[in-house]
């Protein structure tokens, strides 16, 4: 459900403001107007003076340093001190960027270093299969290389032709004394060696230069007489990197250890009291006094308010204002639901906030989402590996993460996933009705047929599965138009209320003929209920023909295509049914010895492993669908906006 | 009735709607992933409007059971 929100205003002399601002950051509970709406008074915006702005720039230049020298560090173990952080942003915030700024120079001066020599030798290990592979195209070239030197070259394809006018002046320059072999690197390039006597070197080398002819560079590190030596240096610098760059992630490492508490510090105060600053730009002021007017939970106010009394005093004054209509539409929205309906906020999370003011629809997802899903699923064997697999997943994962709440969906709908199961007779499908439960009668000496399901056989009872299914869905149906209704009275929206409640009459009247048509009501009562059945149906359709023209009656089309869609529960859980037939048939075609059995044990398993697995997601998606599309289709107003109180980041 | 002829239409009443349903969601799956990468806001109203023609594979669920279940037993005569 939605919290009740409370419109405040906060007034006092300026010289209370910082200490305002301070307190009501680390209370957290009031979210600020993006510009000031005092009542009764008109109000200039404050706007910063210039060491104020001067500050602000500093404060945020000094967070990128912090930023980026987080960033260069592996991740600390530690997290930052409580008390370090709430020490720091006590401090002024001058003292605060300036002994930031000095501390970011000292680490930088020993990280920097570090992280060059790490981009280097990263990029030195990513260079070095090329340079290998270069290398490799030119040593079949050269058979003996003997004392010659050698210059290899990479010419464009496109300047194949001067080749031969590199040999002519190879042959002027060194007297007829050298060798040129040719061969394909790829489409573009042509790997050329040159070998020939070292006396005329320096010649070869400035013809080479004069013809801008690209010679295969290597780091100098890597530059041995000859390719094979070349070589070897070459996979002997890869074998060493990985040494050394661990060795330098280790330095990284105590370092961010040492550091990475500290600076976390220093970003969580600095984050801390650039907001406080930059939130100043939505305050309204007069000549002596400043205004804040914002939005916070009622639960809240009087807690606000003695504590702005105690550390604040008295000159200053925080009151409950009346919201106009219009401001109450933009109210931010609080969902505020029992512990076990929070876990399902991770779906409505999905959607735009609830306007504020109108129902807030967790609760009923927390009740009819389990039952979707395990009336889908309906396996008790099922059930029990996936509330285990929950459970398990719930003790081992971090208490914080996203995830939890996810899990717990999980065990609340195994839960219900087991309750149908038991009413369906299904334990991996049809294996505890047909196998497993007649051996353990067999054993016991039990003379039973059979086992019946406490319900009906899914497999083999489709029609009911069916109208069961579409009974869920005319009562879910149903419940969303009684919410429509009630949340057209909230908002005194009466025209909404009247098409909700003449769909409602319309549901009703289709629900009776229905009774009268399945033959289910004495004969006696046939006649009267039609008539009523008749009366509500005709009243309904002039009533929703009147109220919305005609695309109300287009609408009806639309609702019964709505609890149609409920199908889904009985089509997927068919599939389910006999995905688990599959798994067992496979699981029994290895034969009935022991060996056959383990075989059979082991298909079955995968089988419904992945039954179990496909299980878990369709149900969900397809129960979440339900409850976004069908339900929340008839009732659900969106416009909500989210609660963005102003309060300090949690630590680090 | 031939029970060959219930199981032809009955597939094709299913297959036909699940090939329109597919076509459907082809058109706007990518669309929504390229909104969701934009705007994650969006991620519940992509969910909704993926969802909205697979309504169509439903029906052709149910018409495909009434195929098979219904029509058997009001081809069946009726004893006197």
């Amino acid at each position: 459900m939605l919290l009740p929100m409370s419109r405040v205003q906060i007034v006092g002399t300026q010289d209370l403001l910082d200490q305002t601002l301070r307190t009501l950051h680390r209370l957290g509970t009031v979210q600020i107007d993006e510009e000031p709406h005092p009542k009764g008074a008109v109000v200039d915006r404050l706007s910063l003076s210039p060491e104020e702005e001067d500050l602000q720039e500093r404060l945020e230049a000094t967070i990128a340093r912090v930023d980026a020298m987080l960033s260069e560090m592996p991740d600390a173990d530690a997290s930052a001190d409580a008390a370090a952080c709430e020490a720091l942003w006590d401090e002024d915030p001058d003292q605060l960027a300036a002994g930031c700024s000095l501390q970011v120079d000292e680490l930088s001066a020993l990280v920097q270093p570090l992280a060059r020599r790490r981009d280097e030798l990263e990029a030195e290990r990513e260079a070095l299969p090329h340079y290998e592979a270069t290398i490799l195209k030119f040593l079949p070239l050269i058979r003996h290389p003997g004392e010659r030197e050698t210059v290899p070259l990479l010419i464009d394809r496109r300047r194949r032709e001067e080749l031969n006018r590199l040999r002519e002046r190879l042959d002027d320059i060194t007297n007829h004394e050298f060798q040129i072999v040719t061969a394909d690197v790829d489409q573009d390039t042509i790997a050329v060696l040159v070998a020939f006597d070292p006396a005329h070197s320096r010649r070869v080398h400035d013809l080479l230069w004069k013809e801008s002819i690209s010679k295969v560079r290597l780091p100098e590190n890597l530059v041995r007489r000859t390719p094979k030596e070349t070589l070897a240096a070459i996979k002997e610098r890869d074998r060493a990197i990985p040494a050394e760059l661990e060795a330098l992630d280790e330095e990284l490492a105590a370092l961010a250890n040492e550091w990475g508490p500290r600076l976390l510090a220093f970003h969580w105060a600095l984050r801390n009291r650039l907001a406080e600053l930059q939130v100043r730009s939505q305050l309204g002021v007069t000549a002596r006094t400043f205004v804040i007017t914002g939005w916070m939970p009622q639960r809240d106010v009087v807690a606000t308010q003695k504590a702005l009394q105690r550390e604040v005093g008295d000159a200053l004054i925080m009151e409950e204002v009346e919201a106009s209509p219009e401001e109450l539409h933009h109210a931010p929205s609080v969902m505020s639901n029992p512990p076990i309906a929070r876990n399902f906020e991770f779906f409505m999370d999905l959607l735009p906030p609830p306007t504020y003011g109108t129902v807030d629809p967790t609760i009923l997802m927390a009740v009819f989402f389990p039952i979707f899903f395990g009336f889908i699923l309906g396996d008790v064997a099922y059930g029990l590996v996936v509330l285990g697999v929950s459970l398990l997943a719930i003790r081992r994962l971090d208490p914080a993460s996203g995830m939890q709440r996810l899990l717990r969906v999980l065990v609340l709908s195994s839960i219900w996933c087991i309750i149908f199961g038991a009413l369906f007779g299904e334990f991996f499908g049809s294996l505890g009705s047909d196998v497993l439960v007649p051996r353990l009668f067999g054993l016991l000496g039990i003379k039973q047929g059979l086992p019946h399901p406490l319900w009906f056989h899914r497999g083999h009872d489709i029609l009911t599965l069916i109208i069961v299914a579409v009974a869920m869905g005319a009562i879910h149906i149903f419940l969303g138009f009684i919410l429509g209704v009630w949340n057209a009275w909230l908002e005194r929206k009466w025209g909404h209320l009247i098409e909700r409640a003449g769909m409602l009459v319309l549901l009703f009247a289709l629900f009776l003929l229905v009774l009268t048509m399945a033959g289910v009501l004495p004969s006696a009562l046939l006649s009267p209920v039609q008539l009523i059945a008749g009366v509500l149906l005709a009243g309904s359709l002039v009533v929703l023909a009147i109220v919305t023209k005609v695309v109300g009656l287009i609408e009806v089309f639309g609702t019964i295509g709505n609890i149609l869609s409920y199908i889904r529960l009985a089509a997927i859980g068919i599939s389910s049914v006999y995905l688990a037939e599959v798994a067992n048939e496979l699981g029994q075609i290895a034969g009935g010895e022991l060996i056959g059995i383990i075989i059979g044990v082991l298909i079955g398993a995968v089988f419904h492993t992945l039954n179990i697995v496909l299980g878990v997601f369709s149900p969900s998606i397809h129960s979440m669908r339900l409850h976004f599309v069908e339900f929340f289709g008839k009732f659900y107003e969106s416009g909500g906006h989210a609660f963005h109180p102003f309060a300090q980041e949690s630590l680090p | 009735m031939d029970f060959g002829m219930l199981a032809f239409a009955a597939a094709v009443a299913v297959g036909l709607t699940g090939l329109a349903t597919a076509w459907a969601q082809s058109k706007i799956g990518p669309a929504m992933a390229g909104t969701i990468a934009e705007r994650p806001e969006m991620v519940g109203i992509a969910i909704i409007l993926i969802a909205i023609p697979e309504t169509m594979v439903i029906l052709g669920f149910a018409v495909a059971a009434i195929i098979m279940f219904v029509l058997p037993t009001l081809a069946m005569p009726v004893a006197h």
